[in-house]
């Protein structure tokens, strides 16, 4: 145990001397992770497939703010709809334009859980991100995971009808639509999971604000619970064909996961260094503001090196006051000194 | 000589200057509490009707076939009813979150603006 605390205070360490650095390489990570889940759900060979676009739009995603990448990867999702046809393209933008404007105007930060959900789904652990996004966000963000799991389900419904939209021209728009849409009510997985998610949103945010002892891990335990709990109502009373053991299996790969994820990075407040300048009449101020705890302990750090380096700690002379030397003593320079300081 | 003080408090200034919130607390205490009321709520009714067309495509386009079948049973008034209410509750709702999300954006602003002036004057007085 001493090992993790060790590690994760190393980690706050690190994050706070050089945040500029690793804020820019998790972004880059995100976008990279974000765009080739893409790549991989479209399976397309057009524009937005090929990995050197895809490499500089992460790394234009790694300089700009963290809403960026949600943004470039609906423009990514809407240019590979648009290679399966003009009428998806033209569906997938006008879906996207409706989720800004009903629900991205008022939580432009949640864009980060939609996007990230499909890429949970599709690696097969849809419980993962509910559960930190329940220990992070506001219960609205779940609004946010809705859109991602219909997202993630509009395209894999277009997988299956790729072939069939293929040999479908354009003027065939009445069969083609049928072919794009999903059945929402045929769906049950769909509407089930959603619920499910919303849910484990929800119970793992409630529990976190109770705070007692170890909070953030029972709330996310909590929220796993929750999540089975729902699915297997959804299969016994709403019709979805959920396979059990495995749901439970990968909701507890992502319970541990969450677990992880909350004790790194989502319970602690991580500060980096900044930097800042301003002026006044008479000066430039280049101010580099640390977290006073790491500046604190690098101070220390460097004040052994020095010790270390001289050959253990300076030893002052100290005087003998039992026999001082009378003779050596200037009393008239004490005497001044002393009217000074008064 | 520099006043460690009058630094400090500069920086406090810097940083709330250069953070997201502290850029929208400046951006917002441009305009009277209901000139941005009012703002926040004419950008509403437009995108919520821009919104509500797109959706209403969507859902026609969805279900076209179904549409085209049973063309001659559609009762257009009733439909067009349903349409006109459906919209207007839309609108209702989207008009108080969206007068609730700037009222509740303005005040935060406001609180914040409010700290960082009273800073800005204790470093004009120094």
């Amino acid at each position: 145990m001493t090992t993790i605390l060790e590690l994760r205070e190393k980690l706050k360490g690190l994050y706070a001397n050089y945040s500029t650095y690793i804020e820019i390489v998790l972004k880059l990570v995100l976008a990279l992770v974000c765009l080739m889940w893409i790549r991989s759900a479209f399976d397309g060979t057009g524009i937005f497939s090929n990995t050197y676009v895809i490499l500089v739009s992460a790394l234009l995603c790694s300089v700009f703010p963290l809403r960026m990448t949600p943004l470039i990867s609906g423009i990514f999702i809407v240019g590979q709809a648009f290679e399966l046809g003009l009428d998806v393209g033209a569906i997938f933008a006008v879906m996207f334009l409706i989720i800004i404007i009903f629900f991205f105007r008022f939580a432009p930060d949640d864009g980060l859980a939609m996007i990230l959900t499909p890429v949970g789904l599709s690696l097969g652990i849809p419980a993962f991100i509910p559960l930190c996004v329940g220990v992070r966000k506001k219960p609205t963000a779940a609004v946010a995971v809705i859109f991602g799991s219909y997202v993630y389900h509009q395209i894999l419904r277009l997988n299956e009808s790729r072939a069939a939209l293929a040999e479908l021209p354009l003027t065939e728009f009445m069969d083609r639509f049928d072919l794009i849409f999903i059945n929402l009510i045929a769906n049950r997985n769909m509407v089930v999971g959603m619920f499910a998610m919303t849910a484990a949103i929800v119970i793992t945010f409630a529990v976190c604000r109770l705070g007692f002892n170890h909070a953030f891990e029972a709330a996310v335990v909590f929220g796993g619970v929750v999540y089975v709990v729902f699915i297997l109502m959804g299969n016994s009373m709403a019709g979805s064909t959920f396979a059990v053991p495995s749901v439970i299996g990968m909701t507890l790969v992502s319970t541990l996961l969450a677990l992880v994820v909350e004790f790194y990075f989502l319970s602690l407040n991580y500060k980096g260094t900044e930097k800042m300048e301003f002026e006044d009449d008479e000066y430039y101020y280049y101010v580099r503001a640390v977290p006073k705890m790491y500046a604190y302990k690098r101070r220390i750090q460097l004040e052994k090196e020095e010790e270390a380096a001289e050959g253990g700690p300076a030893v002052e002379e100290v005087p003998d006051i039992a026999h001082p030397d009378v003779n050596s003593v200037d009393f008239e320079r004490k005497l001044e000194d002393s009217l000074k300081n008064l | 000589m520099i006043d460690q003080e009058r630094v400090l408090l500069m920086t406090k200034l810097a940083r709330f200057e250069k953070g997201r919130k502290g850029k929208e607390a400046l951006q917002m205490h441009k305009y009277y509490r209901s000139d941005f009321l009012a703002l926040a709520l004419i950008k509403t009714f437009f995108l919520t009707t821009i919104g509500y067309g797109l959706m209403l495509g969507v859902t026609l386009l969805a279900n076209m076939s179904f549409i085209m079948d049973n063309f001659n049973l559609i009762n257009i008034r009733v439909a067009g009813s349903m349409i006109l209410i459906g919209y207007l509750v839309l609108l209702g709702l989207s008009m108080a979150v969206g007068y609730l999300h700037a009222l509740i954006r303005y005040n935060r602003a406001k609180k914040l603006m409010r700290e960082y002036l009273s800073d800005l004057e204790k470093l004009s007085d120094m």
